[in-house]
């Protein structure tokens, strides 16, 4: 019988066995997979409703130096939430910026992660901030970089059977501070034409001891320009700095024309969307003090 | 030619839902969005079909206080859930947000405008005193090509204000 | 003064679209009704050969698949210039997303199904025309068919479609000081309704047809269904219910006469609503590539102005030539020249048709004209206001030989523009002001008919067959009858949508129905106060004369005053009845002029901005936004300010973020919402500010002027004078997005 069956398990590992079927497709808020169902780009032969698993339910905790985000936790959860905004603005920034508040209601951080979209507001911020997925899956349970689950376009690295349970940002240890910015045409609603997460961490004497930073909308995938966060490491945060990082940053760009925008127009754009970013984390950071 | 959407399994699961303050107790297929539910089993054209895809706030209803967009929630998620329309913002005559919208001539050709009011009303129900600035973000999901928007501001804004 | 005209009722219909209850056509329940699905290819052109309709025949629900086949030959062609568009494809495709065949079914998703398993046997094509370039090259396949073109049509065997020429004075002699020579450009937009485009057919009385669309213009619907079907307009019903918006995409017919076929192929009512990609593919505005050279004295005033126009049409003609020929009329714009040639061409192309779209080609020239005239400000070192006061036309002035003159004091909301965007004012760093002017007629012919029905207990009814789409004409056809026969405004019922209900009206467009069907609402009013009187004098015994109906009250010669509403019972006598009142306003045109009449009003709209721009970056911020319109009188000024704030956004539209982008094979890459970007509440300028001058000066009752088009005539130009102010650089090509002022400032 062909067509699209649905489930809905009340299990984690019943949700594994399911998602281990060729065509399975995990499904929680629907912002991205209802939207390529509706307009024929994808038909998958099954659809597993994630909502109705405990350990998936949404939730953001503290725990072992780590926020951990579970898997159907939604952007207006994370836009509200005290310490996110406190610790991690730039989530909160990127987050807010994610379609409309209809979308937002919906949409989790875990399929934002999933979809892979090259222009996702949330993966540049995450990969700067140095946050990792828990992975469930046939084989167990896994941990693994953001930068490193983000392979090719619209490709992660699960395998077959395997969802995000989790997302788990590292706690700043010292004075730390983060930014996004999007570039695009209209204010709402807008695919960026160049996104950056920028992300630093103070030292005791002010010099930056780790710095992120992530790109989206230059590649096939979002990024992590990380010769361009080698120039900040031991560096004393100024506007030069910044710029000097920003620069090597466009220079590990190579953005495609598209519909959107121009590739020439984008990779001017990284530099200076990079050294804004890191000034703003910058003065966030020096506004935080320590922990 | 082309591409159609892909045909669902034609299964259908229990759904108990509350619409509008009145209790629903079907079988629905897997299949079928909340939107098309609402449209052409219950009767309530109020949420309109547009974009479909997320984009328009037309089809923007009210499941469990938050507002979203109908046309990519499936309705078996929709179980066990309070939804309102337009058609139950008020349960006679006009609530404070519609009546503002009347006094603002927020309404043009009218299409958007069940969204904008679903969206206007869960804004007021977690955040009664909002500024212009959160009440444009809010409905900033909400296009109108008539391009009512900045009455659509003032009315969100003086039902706040005559509510409060 | 009144209490109802310049007041503000709440809108009627308003609690209808606020409580959800205003039924739209996609709304309307039929039983027993087919849906359908348009079978289109993924191509701009192609050759068309065979289609196999088993496999779709095949999906469990489907009724039927129609192909040229089941329709009748010659295809039918249909279109209200020139009968060119066919009902299905025959031959060659000839835009992406004309329909080749269609499918009927139980459900739409087994339409939808069913249309995707179709197979059309195509050879797509090469080398369409989706440029002017193109369609300027002789060497460029022909859009249309010479044979459906007219006979002797010497333009036949090219893709231009017609070249309108215009003009008076010497432009070859006339001595300039100074001379602007520049090419400017405007993209692909289109109307983006959020109520896609939506019919229903069903087979009618009387082996007629019944049918219901989002259509503006049901009489036409109606006649052109009658032609098609060789049915007397009798037998042919259009129903328009209240469209969700329309933007002029909703004026012609479009996929009426297909889904009536299947319809009455069937034997039950079908039923087809556009998806939003579709509606790309069905309307949207002429583009336009515009070389203007002016020729201007030192002062500033203008010596010439030489135009030579070119709008891509589509690939049917649709109303566009009309557009072409009206718009460029007025390419010159509200000032004073001796001198002045227009060439402008309508050419065809592979592409979507394009219809009337609100300002009906005047955007497109404001653009290039208004950017003109602030170059040559800049470059002769005068004020961009004062350049233009300089050389706008005074009221009464024939700025146009041949033509309405002037019919405002347009130099008043120029000023007042001015005024409110604080002109002159010192600017923060970072910071332009631009300012423009817009213009363009209204009808040149037209005709209304309104009958208006007092009843025996003072309410009445009001029928007009105007289209109410967003701009509020049945909020003001109801205030001119309760200002004229002092009925309540909520004992008013006004009847429209329905040819079978209401009298003729030939169409809603050019912002005419204030006038045209105003006037016809007036004079039936006048007509029952001229009835009533009669009735009341035989009543009083008296004289017709001696009684006096006026200010909603009637006056008998002994002094008593009673309000209309309550007059009537004791006039109409025993028997009751009802008074029934016809009004008609017919604008003849002449036949001997270049538009076929003179207009008979102008829209004259002043749009003022201020923007920041971002020098790093390119992006730009609306802070403040004026548009002010020369109205005549505001019936409503609530609903004016919505339609000139919202006219003032689309502009803002085309002029910041809106194409549509084609692929070299002529695919549309961006139908949708999601990369076809109109603006969200988050992009309205942080102030906005809307006027209108009234001096009653209008030709229509209380001396209204037409509106709801003025509002976008003008916003690019302001927008780009502005962006030229705060950086410098000078941007010709819309939209202005933030990558074309970057590129254009780091070329500098």
């Amino acid at each position: 019988m062909s067509g699209t069956a649905y489930e809905r398990p009340s299990e984690l590992a019943k949700a594994v066995e399911l998602l281990a079927a060729v065509g399975a497709h995990p499904f929680s808020g629907g912002t991205d997979l209802m939207v390529a169902m509706r307009h024929g780009k994808v038909s998958p032969g099954l659809v597993v409703d994630l909502k109705a698993i405990p350990e998936l339910a949404p939730r953001i905790e503290r725990r072992d130096g780590f926020v951990e985000i579970s898997a159907n936790t939604v952007m207006t959860d994370i836009e509200r939430h005290g310490h996110v905004q406190s610790v991690f603005p730039a989530l909160v920034e990127a987050a807010q910026v994610v379609g409309s508040v209809q979308i937002r209601n919906r949409a989790t951080l875990a399929g934002n992660l999933a979809n892979a979209s090259p222009a996702a507001d949330t993966p540049p911020v995450l990969i700067a901030l140095d946050a990792e997925i828990s992975i469930a899956g046939p084989g167990g349970v896994r941990v693994m970089p953001v930068d490193e689950l983000l392979v090719d376009y619209r490709t992660t690295a699960l395998g077959r059977g395997e969802l995000i349970t989790a997302v788990r940002i590292p706690e700043p240890e010292g004075p730390a501070g983060s930014a996004f910015l999007k570039l695009g045409v209209r204010k709402a609603m807008e695919i960026s034409v160049v996104c950056v997460g920028a992300a630093l961490t103070l030292g005791s004497g002010g010099e930056i001891v780790s710095g992120g930073i992530g790109l989206g909308s230059v590649a096939p995938r979002s990024i992590r320009p990380r010769s361009a966060e080698a120039v900040l490491i031991g560096r004393h945060p100024s506007p030069e700095v910044f710029a000097e990082a920003g620069a090597v940053a466009g220079d590990e760009s190579s953005p495609i024309d598209d519909l959107r925008a121009g590739g020439e127009y984008r990779k001017a754009m990284v530099p200076i969307l990079v050294r804004r970013a890191l000034h703003r984390a910058w003065e966030r950071a020096q506004e935080r003090g320590s922990p | 030619m082309g591409k159609s959407p892909g045909a669902w399994i034609a299964v259908t699961r229990h759904v108990e839902i509350q619409v509008n303050g009145a209790h629903w107790s079907l079988d629905v297929g897997t299949g079928t969005y909340l939107l098309e539910l609402l449209r052409d089993r219950l009767d309530l054209t109020g949420a309109k079909i547009c974009c479909l895809e997320g984009e328009c706030g037309a089809c923007s209803v009210i499941v469990d206080g938050k507002s979203v967009n109908s046309c990519l929630v499936l309705a078996v998620e929709a179980d066990g859930a309070v939804i309102t329309t337009v058609e139950g913002l008020a349960e006679n005559g006009l609530d404070s947000l519609q009546s503002s919208f009347l006094e603002k001539a927020a309404a043009q050709c009218g299409f958007c405008i069940p969204g904008q009011l679903m969206a206007a009303r869960a804004l007021l129900d977690t955040n009664p005193d909002p500024s212009e600035g959160e009440v444009r973000e809010a409905l900033a999901g909400n296009l109108c090509r008539c391009a009512g928007y900045p009455q659509i501001t003032d009315a969100v804004l003086a039902a706040a204000k005559a509510t409060r | 003064m009144s209490d109802i005209i310049g007041a503000s009722p709440p809108r009627v219909g308003g609690p209808e679209r606020v409580s959800g209850s205003l039924e739209y056509v996609a709304d309307i329940r039929f039983r027993d009704v087919l849906h359908v699905k348009l079978v289109t290819l993924d191509v701009a052109r192609a050759r068309i050969g065979s289609i196999d309709t088993a496999p779709a025949l095949e999906v469990p629900g489907v009724v039927a698949v129609i192909t040229p086949a089941d329709l009748p030959d010659p295809m039918p062609r249909f279109g209200p210039q020139l009968r060119d568009r066919p009902v299905l494809a025959t031959g060659e495709t000839k835009y992406h997303g004309e329909p080749v065949a269609a499918v009927a079914a139980e459900t739409p998703e087994a339409a939808a199904r069913a249309a995707a398993l179709v197979q059309v046997e195509h050879e797509p094509l090469q080398d369409g025309v989706f440029t002017v370039e193109a369609a300027l090259d002789p060497t460029s396949p022909l859009v249309l068919d010479p044979s459906i073109r007219a006979t002797g049509d010497p333009l036949a065997t090219s893709n231009v479609f017609a070249e309108h020429r215009f003009g008076w004075g010497d432009v070859e002699s006339a001595q300039a000081d100074h001379v602007v020579d520049e090419i400017y450009t405007f993209p692909m937009v289109t109307q983006f309704a959020i109520e896609p485009h939506a019919f229903v057919a069903a087979p009618g009385e009387g082996g007629g047809i019944e049918v219901w669309s989002s259509v503006q213009h049901p009489f036409l619907l109606q006649k052109t269904l009658g032609q098609i079907f060789d049915l007397p307009l009798s037998r042919v019903r259009v129903h328009a219910p209240d469209p969700g918006g329309g933007f002029g995409g909703k004026q012609n017919p479009k996929y009426e006469a297909l889904v009536a076929f299947i319809a009455l192929r069937c034997n039950r009512p079908a039923r087809l609503v556009l998806s939003l990609g579709e509606t790309f593919q069905t309307v949207r505005r002429a583009s336009a590539r515009i070389r203007l050279r002016n020729g201007y004295k030192r002062d500033g005033s203008l010596v010439f102005s030489e135009f030579e126009t070119d709008f891509l049409i589509g690939a049917y003609v649709d109303i566009a030539d009309r557009v072409t020929g009206k718009s460029n009329y007025l390419a010159a714009g509200p000032y004073r020249l001796p001198n002045v040639a227009i060439v402008a061409r309508a050419l065809l192309s592979h592409t979507t048709p394009s219809t009337a779209m609100r300002g009906f080609g005047a955007p497109q020239l404001g653009w290039a004209r208004e950017s003109n005239l602030d170059q040559a400000a800049r470059e002769l070192g005068i004020d961009p206001l004062q350049i233009r006061l300089i050389n706008l036309a005074r009221p009464g002035e024939q700025f146009v030989p041949d033509e309405t003159p002037a019919d405002g004091k347009w130099e008043q909301a120029l000023r007042r523009t001015a005024e409110l965007i604080d002109w002159g004012a010192p600017l923060p760093e970072g910071r332009g002001r631009g300012i423009a002017v817009g213009l363009k007629s209204g009808p040149t012919t037209g005709l209304s008919y309104s009958t208006v029905r007092l009843l025996a207990d003072g309410s009445s009814l009001v029928f007009a067959g105007t289209s109410d789409m967003g701009q509020g004409a049945r909020t003001i056809f109801a205030q001119i009858v309760a200002e004229e026969l002092g009925v309540p405004l909520d004992r008013i019922t006004v009847v429209m949508g329905d040819t079978a209900r209401v009298p003729y009206d030939q169409q809603t467009s050019a912002s005419r129905s204030s006038v045209l069907m105003g006037n016809a609402i007036y004079r039936a009013c006048q007509e029952i106060k001229t009835q009533l009187a009669a009735l009341v004098a035989t009543k009083h015994e008296v004289d017709a004369g001696t009684v006096i109906v006026e200010n909603g009250a009637v006056i008998v010669p002994d002094g008593r005053v009673t309000p209309i509403p309550e007059a009537i019972a004791a006039a109409l006598g025993r028997l009751g009845g009802e008074i029934i009142g016809n009004g008609e306003m017919r604008y003849e045109g002449d036949p001997s002029h270049p538009l076929g009449g003179r207009a008979l009003f102008f829209e004259l709209h002043c749009a003022a901005c201020e923007v920041e721009v971002d020098l790093e970056t390119g992006e730009i911020e609306v802070k403040k936004y004026v548009t002010v319109g020369d109205v005549g009188k505001a019936l409503n000024p609530l609903q004016v300010a919505g339609q000139d704030e919202g006219a003032a956004v689309m502009g803002l539209g085309h002029t910041l973020m809106e194409q549509m982008i084609l692929d070299p094979s002529g695919r549309i890459l961006n139908m949708g919402a999601v990369d076809y970007r109109i603006l969200t509440h988050m992009d309205v300028p942080e102030v906005m500010v809307s006027d209108s001058i009234e001096n009653a000066d209008g030709p229509g009752p209380y001396g209204i002027k037409g509106v709801s088009e003025g509002g976008l005539l003008a916003t690019a130009p302001a927008v780009g004078a502005a962006v030229t102010d705060a950086t410098g650089i000078v941007v010709r090509d819309l939209p202005i997005t933030p990558e074309r002022i970057w590129s254009a400032l780091r070329d500098r």
